[in-house]
C-alpha cells in the first residue's frame, strides 16, 4: 500500500472495524442533518468562536460550515455539495438517503451477509427505481410560453422549506417572474443574468423585483446627476484612466513644467476618447432633454469625470463584468471595446436611472426598461446573516423554476415518490432477483422511506402509523403524500408539492455509489488523527 | 560651401563637421531654406551616412558617439527624417521605431502631419534600431544579431522637439537593446543624460567590463569639469511618468503565513498614524511625508462614523481569524434582535462554539477602545509614561509571546467587513492543503473574492497597482494564481508586486522521499504559475531565519511564525515606502523624503530595464548601522542580507539594478542624518565598492520603523532603544521587544540580480527531473494535480527563459525589434 510508505505512523483498521465506522460515520452526517428537511424541518443557528452569527436551512451550506474531519464523512459531504453544485437542490436527502443506505446495510451485514452480494442488490434497485422514476414523472408541457402555474408551484415547494409561508410565496412570484423575464425560447437559460443585490436595512425584511438592473457602485463625481429620466444607456469596457504605455526604452524630464507638459500630452488620448463619447451624447441628447448614463466595465479617473460631469453625463466606473452583458439585455445596445465609430445604435434606454446611499454604500438603479431580458432580485434584510440565508433560497428557487424548464416534468413530492418506489421495488422487482441479492434490493427500498420517515420525525408524528397509512394507500393505487400538519395521507398534485426530477433522479443515482463504494472498502488507513473520536 | 559639397570632398565626414556647417551657414538661411538643409543634411549624413561609412572603415567602432548639443537649435530635425524617409528604407525604419515611442498609443505612424514633439506626448525618447552594415568578414559573427543579417544596434535620443539629442552607433548587431542602453547610462561621460538635462539619483560608473566586451567599449576621460557640471543639476531621473496626484494601492493577502506579515505590515503602517497626530510623536514622525491614502479608504461605518481601514483583501482557511469577527471590528453593531430568526416561525436550534477568548493584548485594546469613545478624546494618547502602565505593558507583551496562534492574536488594525475572507467547506486542515494540486480543486469562493476586490478598486481613482502577499508553501499559490489570472484579466495595465513568502516551519516537518519529490514539484510549479500572471515576484522566506544573516543583530525564534513574519513586514513596508512618498516634484529637495516612486516605475526599473528578469531578490539590514559608526566594519551595503532563499552570495553581476530603501539612518550614534547625506554616503560607499550593480535607485525617509506594542521580542541585546546597534549588548535579557526598543532604522532592498540563478535553476532542474523527463516519479502526481505534459513543458520553457536571461555569456546573443 503506497499510503502506508507515506506514513508509517497509519494505523490500518480490519476489515470490519472499517466497514462499521464507515456505517457510523454515514450515520453521524445523517443525523446533524436530518432535523433539516422539508417545511417543519429546524432551522440553524451555528455561533462562530468569534460571535459571527450563520443561518441556515440548507444541507449544503450547514455542510459547507462544518468541520468535518472524518474521511467518510467528508467523502459524503463531497457528494452532497456536488449534489447542490449540479442540481441546486437535495443536499439534505442525499445525506440522509446514503446513511440510511448505510444503516440497513448494517443489518444485513452484521446477520453475517458479505458487503459484495448487497452491493450488487443495491445496483439492482436503483436500476429499477431510475426507470420507475421515467414511469412516474408529472411530463409538463413547455408550449411557447411556460405554464406559470406549475412553476410557481415548484418553486414554492422548495421555498417553503427555507423560508416561513408568508415570505416564500412572496418571493415564488418573484423568483418565477425573474425566469421568465430571462427565459428566451431555443436558449440555455443563464441563471446570472438574474442578478441578485442587497441592501442592509435595519428595520426592513423585502425582497423585490427590479425590472432592470442594481449597481452596487455610483457616480464618482459630486456634480454628477443623482436622479435622470429618459437615460441612453452606454455599456462601455474602454479604459478612460491615463495609463502608462507600456516602455522599453525610457521616458525622461527635467523639471517640474516638462513633467507637467508630458502628463499632459499622455492625458490627451484618453480626453479624445472622452471627447468622442460626449460627441455622441451631444448629437442623441440636444434638444430633446435626455439624459446619458455611461456604465464602464473600466476605471474612469478624476479628470476624465470631471469632463464628463461638465457634459452633464452620468457615469459609473468599475462595473462588474457579468454587468455588462446584463445591461445590453436589460436596456439595449451593445457593449462597446472601443469609442470609435459610435453610432446611436450601441446606445441602450432606461427610463429612470436613479441612486440610493445606504451609510458608505451606493446603489444605481437602472429602471423602466425597454424590453428586459435581464432583471435584479433585490433583497432588503437587518443582517448580513439574514440576508444570506434569503439570498440562499432565493437562488434555491431560481434553480428549482429552471429545473423545471429543463427538465419538462416533475416529481410528486412530500414522500409520494419513495413510498411509491419502495412499493414497487418490494412488490414487483424483488421477486425478478435471485438470491441473496434480493436483501440488497430491500435494503434499498426501505432506505427510501428515510424521506417521508424523517418528514414525519419533523413534524412531530409517529414514523410508524406514517408509513403504514402511506404504503396502505399506496398499495391501494393511490398516489399520496405526507400532510405534515395532520399526518394524513394527501395528494400532493391537489396541494402543489412538486419536486425536481433531475435532483430527485441524482440523488438516486449518487446515493448508491457513495454507499456501495464505503460498504466494499477492505481497510481503512488512519492517518494522523484518531477517527474512533467523535467529531 | 555647401554641405553636399563638403560631403563630396570628405566621404567622411563627421556628424559634427556636418553640424558645424549648418550651424555656420543657418544663420544665412530663411526657415525653408534652413529646413532644407537639415532636411538634406539628415538624409544625407547621418545614419545611414554614417553606416556606410563602416564600410569604408574599420574603424568606425572606435568613432565617438555624436553628442549634439540640444542647447542649439541647428540640430539635424528628426521631424525631416520622417518625412523625407519614404524613398529610404532603413532611416525610415528606424524613424519610426523612434516616433512610435511617443506614438506608441496610437500605433500607426502619422507621416503626413507636421510634427512636434509635445502633439506625440514625448519629451525624450531613446530607442534603437538595425542598421545593415557591411563588416569585415572576421569580424562579422558579432554583428549577426537574431535577423541572420549584419547589423549594427544604433541608439539615439531626441529631445521634446523631436531633435536628436544624442546618436550611438558603437554597437555590433547582436547586442541587446537594453545594453546599449544602459551600457551608455553608466559611460562617465554620461553624454546621454547630458544631452537630455537629467542626472541619475546614484550614479554608478562600472570600470572593468572590458574583458566581457573585447576592447569594444572605450572609455572616455579628460570629461571632469561637464561631470561636476552634471552633478551640479538638481533634476533627477524618473523612471515613467508620474502623475502629481496620489496613487492608490489594492492589497491582497492570499494564506496563512501571507496573513502573519500582512498583519504587522498593518501594524505598521497604524503605528505611524497614530504617531503622525500624536503631539507627543518625535518630530520625524510627525512630518513623514507620506500620503498613507493610498494604502487606506475612508469610509462611514453604519452609525456614521468615518471609517479609514486598509484597502485590503485577505483570504483564508474558516477559523483562522481566532477571536476576529469576519466583519472585522468597526462596522458591526450587533444587536440582540440579531438572534432573532425573522425568516422562519418553526423549530430554531442554536449551535454556539465556545467564545474565543481574546489575550491580554486585545483586552486592553478593546478597553482602550471603550474608554476613549467615553471620553470622546484619547488622553492617554502618548502611552507608555505612567508607570502603571508600564506593568501593563509587560504583562501584555509577554502574554503575547506565550499564546499568538492566530495573526488576529496580534493585530491592532481595524479592518473593512469586505477584508477578511474565510474559505468554507475545505475539510482539511494545513497539512493537508499543503500543494499545488489540492488548492486547485476548492477555489469555489471565486466570484465573491474578485467582488470584494472590486469594490476597492472601484473606489480608487487611479490604482497605481496591486500588492499580493501569498503564502506559497501550500494550496493557497493554486488560490493565488486564479485569482491573479482573473486580475491579469480584468485589470491587464495595473502591475502586480507579487511577494510569496514562506514561513521556517513550512520548511520544517521531517518528510519521507515521496514527500520531497511533491514538495519540490510543488515549487517549481508553485513559482511558475504565480510568476506568470504577475509583473514582478519577490520570493521570501528563508528555510531558517533565525541562523541566518539577515538576523544577525535579532533573536528570532524560527517556529514561531509571528517572529519570523515581523521582519518580512518590517522588509516590506521599507521597501513599499517610495510608492507613498509624497511627491516633491524632481526639482525640489526635501529633508524628510527623496526617492519617489510608483508600482509602475520599480516594476519596470527591476524587471524591465536592463534586462527581463522578474524575480527579484529581497534583502534587509534590521536594524541598519549608522552612516559612520563606532561599529567600523558595519556598513549600510554590507549590512544587507538575502531573506530570499537559495541566492548565491558574492557573485559579481555588472547588469544587477537595485533599488534601496533606507529608513530613519542615523548618521552617527542616535542622531538622524538628513536625507542628501544618505544618498551622498550610499553613492559613495557604491563607488568604494568591489562590485556594483549597473544601476541603483534610492529612496530615502528620515521617518524609521516604529515598533508596536504588540511587535515581538526579536531584537537581540545589541539593539539600543531607537535601534542603534549599541557597542556592548545589554546584559540580562537575550531578548528585547517593543517596551525596549521604540523604532529602528531599516535599510532594504529590491535587486535584480543572477544571484538568483540559484534559485531558478533549482526548480527548473526539479520540475524536470521529477515531472517531465521520461519516467519521471512525479509525473503521475502532476497528473493528479491537473497539468498535462504539454503544460509542464511550457512551464519548464518558460523558467529556462528566465535562466538564460540571466546567465552572463547569453546577453549579446539576444535582440530586439
Ligand atoms: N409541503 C410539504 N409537505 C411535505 N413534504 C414536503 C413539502 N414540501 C417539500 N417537501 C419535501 O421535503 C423534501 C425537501 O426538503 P429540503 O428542501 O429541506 O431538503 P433537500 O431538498 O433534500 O435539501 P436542500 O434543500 O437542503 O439542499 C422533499 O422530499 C419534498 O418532497
Ligand atoms: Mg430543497
Amino acid at each position: 500500500m503506497s499510503l502506508r510508505v507515506l506514513n508509517p505512523n497509519a494505523e490500518v483498521l480490519n476489515k470490519s472495524a472499517a466497514l462499521h465506522m464507515n456505517i457510523n460515520a454515514a450515520k453521524g452526517l445523517m443525523d446533524v442533518l436530518k432535523s433539516n428537511l422539508g417545511p417543519k424541518g429546524t432551522i440553524k443557528m451555528l455561533v462562530g468562536g468569534a460571535g459571527d452569527i450563520k443561518l441556515t436551512k440548507d444541507g449544503n451550506t450547514l455542510l459547507k460550515e462544518m468541520q468535518i474531519q472524518n474521511p467518510t464523512a467528508i467523502m459524503i459531504a463531497r457528494t452532497a455539495v456536488a449534489q447542490d453544485d449540479i442540481s441546486g437542490d437535495g443536499t439534505t436527502s442525499t445525506v440522509i438517503f446514503i446513511g440510511e443506505l448505510m444503516k440497513q446495510s448494517e443489518r444485513y451485514i452484521d446477520e453475517g451477509m458479505h458487503p459484495r452480494v448487497l452491493v450488487d442488490g443495491l445496483e439492482i434497485a436503483k436500476r429499477a427505481t431510475l426507470q420507475f422514476l421515467e414511469k412516474f414523472k408529472t411530463p409538463v408541457v413547455m408550449g411557447d410560453e411556460p405554464d406559470k402555474e406549475i412553476l410557481k408551484m415548484v418553486a414554492r415547494t422548495t421555498l417553503r422549506t427555507k423560508l416561513y409561508e408568508k415570505l416564500a410565496d412572496q418571493l415564488t412570484d418573484i423568483v418565477v417572474s425573474a425566469l421568465l423575464c430571462i427565459c428566451k425560447p431555443e436558449e440555455p437559460i443563464d441563471l446570472f443574468m438574474v442578478e441578485i443585490m442587497h441592501m442592509r436595512h435595519k428595520f426592513d425584511v423585502d425582497t423585490r423585483l427590479v425590472e432592470g438592473l442594481v449597481l452596487d457602485h455610483g457616480s464618482r463625481h459630486p456634480d454628477m446627476k443623482r436622479r435622470a429620466e429618459n437615460c441612453y444607456i452606454m455599456t462601455l469596457n474602454v479604459s478612460l484612466e491615463y495609463e502608462k504605455s507600456e516602455i522599453n526604452a525610457g521616458f525622461f524630464y527635467s523639471n517640474a513644467e516638462q513633467r507637467e507638459a508630458m502628463v499632459t500630452a499622455e492625458r490627451r488620448s484618453v480626453d479624445e476618447r472622452v471627447r468622442k463619447i460626449i460627441e455622441l451624447k451631444n448629437k442623441v441628447c440636444s434638444g430633446n432633454g435626455n439624459n446619458f448614463v455611461v456604465i464602464n466595465q473600466k476605471g474612469i479617473d478624476a479628470p476624465s469625470l470631471d469632463v464628463l460631469a461638465r457634459a452633464g453625463i452620468i457615469a459609473l466606473r468599475r462595473a462588474k463584468r457579468r454587468n455588462m452583458e446584463r445591461l445590453v439585455l436589460a436596456c439595449g445596445g451593445e457593449a462597446l471595446n472601443s469609442v470609435d465609430d459610435l453610432t446611436p445604435d450601441c446606445l441602450g434606454w432606461a427610463g429612470l436611472v436613479y441612486e440610493h446611499v445606504l451609510g458608505e454604500e451606493k446603489y444605481t438603479f437602472v429602471e423602466n426598461v425597454k424590453n428586459p431580458h435581464s432583471c435584479t432580485i433585490l433583497i432588503k434584510g437587518p443582517n448580513d446573516h439574514t440576508i444570506a440565508q434569503i439570498k440562499d433560497a432565493v437562488r434555491d428557487g431560481l434553480r428549482a423554476v429552471k429545473n423545471t424548464i429543463e427538465d419538462e416534468s416533475v416529481i410528486l413530492g412530500a414522500g409520494a415518490f419513495e413510498v411509491a418506489a419502495r412499493q414497487y421495488l418490494v412488490n414487483e422487482v424483488k421477486k425478478t432477483v435471485q438470491g441473496r441479492a434480493q436483501l440488497g434490493v430491500e435494503a434499498f427500498a426501505d432506505a427510501l422511506l428515510v424521506i417521508p420517515k424523517t418528514l414525519a420525525e419533523n413534524s412531530g408524528l409517529d414514523t410508524q402509523d406514517v408509513i403504514i397509512a402511506l404504503t396502505g394507500e399506496h398499495d391501494r393505487g393511490n398516489i399520496v403524500g405526507l400532510n405534515q400538519n395532520t399526518g394524513e395521507p394527501i395528494d400532493p398534485q391537489m396541494e402543489g408539492i412538486f419536486d425536481n426530477y433531475s435532483v430527485k433522479r441524482q440523488i438516486i443515482n449518487s446515493g448508491p455509489v457513495i454507499a456501495s463504494q464505503l460498504l466494499l472498502v477492505d481497510e481503512v488507513i488512519r492517518a494522523g488523527r484518531n477517527m474512533r473520536k467523535p467529531n | 560651401m555647401t554641405l553636399a559639397e563638403a560631403q563630396k570632398e570628405d566621404p567622411t565626414t563627421s556628424i559634427e563637421t556636418c553640424m558645424d556647417l549648418l550651424n555656420e551657414y543657418g544663420e544665412y538661411l530663411d526657415d525653408n531654406a534652413y529646413t532644407k538643409a537639415a532636411h538634406q543634411l539628415a538624409v544625407d549624413i547621418s545614419l545611414r551616412r554614417m553606416c556606410e561609412n563602416a564600410r569604408l572603415s574599420s574603424s568606425f567602432m572606435d568613432s565617438k558617439p555624436v553628442n549634439m548639443d540640444s542647447d542649439s537649435e541647428n540640430d539635424a530635425r528628426a521631424v525631416d527624417f520622417l518625412q523625407s524617409s519614404d524613398d529610404n528604407e532603413q532611416p525610415q525604419h528606424y524613424i519610426q521605431l523612434l516616433m512610435s515611442i511617443g506614438n506608441r498609443r496610437t500605433r500607426q505612424p502619422r507621416r503626413n502631419s507636421a510634427l512636434t514633439g509635445r502633439e506625440y506626448d514625448c519629451i525624450g525618447a531613446i530607442d534603437g534600431t538595425h542598421m545593415m552594415v557591411v563588416p569585415p568578414a572576421h569580424q562579422q559573427a558579432v554583428y549577426r544579431g537574431r535577423r541572420h543579417s549584419c547589423t549594427q544596434n544604433v541608439m539615439a535620443a531626441c529631445s521634446f522637439d523631436m531633435l536628436f539629442t544624442y546618436v550611438n552607433t558603437r554597437w555590433e548587431g547582436s547586442t541587446a537593446d537594453s545594453r546599449v542602453l544602459t551600457e551608455t547610462m553608466i559611460d562617465p561621460d554620461d553624454a546621454i543624460s547630458r544631452s537630455l538635462g537629467i542626472q541619475y539619483e546614484v550614479d554608478l560608473p562600472v570600470e572593468d567590463i572590458e574583458g566581457e566586451q573585447e576592447g569594444q567599449h572605450e572609455q572616455q576621460h579628460g570629461m571632469d569639469a561637464q561631470e561636476a557640471e552634471t552633478s551640479e543639476m538638481s533634476g533627477r531621473q524618473q523612471l515613467g511618468l508620474h502623475e502629481t496626484t496620489m496613487r492608490e494601492i489594492v492589497s491582497v493577502q492570499v494564506g496563512g503565513f501571507a496573513n502573519f506579515v500582512g498583519s504587522h505590515f498593518w501594524n505598521f503602517q497604524d503605528e505611524l498614524l497614530g504617531l503622525a497626530s500624536d503631539p507627543h510623536a518625535e518630530p520625524v514622525f510627525r512630518n513623514q511625508h507620506t500620503n498613507m491614502d493610498v494604502l487606506y479608504r475612508t469610509g462611514e461605518t453604519p452609525r456614521g462614523d468615518v471609517s479609514y481601514t486598509p484597502r485590503m483583501v485577505s483570504l483564508d482557511f474558516q477559523g483562522s481569524l481566532g477571536s476576529m469577527s469576519t466583519c472585522g471590528t468597526l462596522y458591526n453593531e450587533s444587536s440582540p434582535a440579531d438572534s432573532d430568526v425573522i425568516t422562519w416561525t418553526g423549530n430554531v436550534s442554536t449551535h454556539a462554539s465556545e467564545p474565543r477568548k481574546k489575550n491580554l493584548f486585545l483586552q486592553r485594546l478593546y478597553e482602550e477602545e471603550e474608554e476613549s469613545s467615553t471620553l470622546m478624546n484619547g488622553v492617554n494618547g502618548g502611552g507608555k509614561s505612567s508607570s502603571q502602565r508600564e506593568i501593563h505593558d509587560r504583562d501584555v507583551v509577554e502574554n503575547l509571546e506565550n499564546v499568538v496562534k492566530y495573526w488576529t492574536d496580534f493585530s491592532k488594525v481595524h479592518y473593512h467587513p469586505r477584508s477578511l475572507y474565510e474559505f468554507s467547506g475545505l475539510w482539511m486542515d494545513s497539512q493537508e492543503f499543503d500543494n499545488y494540486g489540492i488548492g486547485r480543486d476548492v477555489f469555489s469562493g471565486g466570484e465573491e473574492i474578485n467582488e470584494r476586490i472590486r469594490f476597492f478598486v472601484e473606489e480608487c481613482d487611479h490604482i497605481q497597482g496591486f500588492q499580493f502577499i501569498v503564502d506559497d508553501s501550500g494550496g493557497f499559490s493554486a488560490v493565488a494564481a486564479d485569482l491573479l489570472e482573473t486580475i491579469a484579466d480584468e485589470y491587464g495595465n495595473t502591475p502586480v508586486l507579487l511577494y510569496s513568502v514562506r514561513s521556517p516551519v513550512s520548511f520544517m516537518n521531517p518528510i519521507s522521499q515521496k514527500q520531497t519529490v511533491s514538495r519540490d514539484l510543488h515549487d517549481a510549479v508553485s513559482f511558475s504559475k504565480l510568476s506568470s500572471f504577475c509583473k514582478l515576484i519577490v520570493p521570501i522566506g528563508l528555510p531558517s531565519l533565525s541562523t541566518s544573516k539577515a538576523a544577525t543583530f535579532l533573536s528570532v525564534k524560527d517556529e514561531k511564525p509571528h517572529h519570523c513574519s515581523a521582519v518580512y513586514a518590517a522588509t516590506l513596508h521599507s521597501v513599499s515606502l517610495p510608492f507613498r512618498m509624497e511627491q516633491l516634484g524632481p526639482a525640489a529637495d526635501s529633508r524628510d523624503i527623496s526617492g519617489s516612486m510608483d508600482v509602475n516605475g520599480l516594476v519596470q526599473m527591476l524587471a524591465g530595464q536592463s534586462r527581463e528578469n522578474m524575480v527579484a531578490i529581497m534583502d534587509v539590514a534590521m536594524p541598519a548601522p549608522p552612516l559612520t559608526g563606532a561599529q567600523g566594519n558595519q556598513t549600510l551595503l554590507g549590512n544587507l542580507h538575502p531573506l530570499t532563499p537559495e541566492i548565491s552570495e558574492d557573485v559579481a553581476d555588472f547588469h544587477a539594478v537595485e533599488s534601496i530603501t533606507a529608513l530613519g539612518t542615523f548618521s552617527a550614534g542616535v542622531s538622524r542624518a538628513s536625507v542628501p547625506e544618505v544618498n551622498a554616503r550610499v553613492e559613495a560607499a557604491y563607488k568604494r565598492a568591489t562590485s556594483r550593480p549597473m544601476f541603483c535607485h534610492l529612496s530615502v525617509a528620515q521617518c524609521p520603523l516604529p515598533i508596536p506594542l504588540p511587535f515581538p521580542s526579536i531584537f537581540g541585546a545589541s539593539v539600543g532603544q531607537q535601534g542603534e546597534l549599541l557597542g556592548s549588548p545589554i546584559t540580562g535579557s537575550s531578548s528585547r521587544g517593543s517596551l525596549d526598543v521604540h523604532s529602528i532604522p531599516l535599510a532594504a532592498r529590491l535587486r535584480s540580480s543572477s544571484a538568483v540563478l540559484p534559485f531558478l535553476e533549482n526548480r527548473l532542474g526539479k520540475l524536470h527531473r521529477y515531472g517531465i523527463e521520461r519516467g519521471a516519479p512525479g509525473a503521475q502526481l502532476l497528473r493528479s494535480w491537473g497539468f498535462g505534459q504539454d503544460e509542464l513543458e511550457d512551464m519548464g520553457e518558460m523558467m529556462s527563459k528566465m535562466v538564460v536571461q540571466l546567465k552572463p555569456d547569453s546577453g549579446m546573443s539576444s535582440d530586439s525589434d
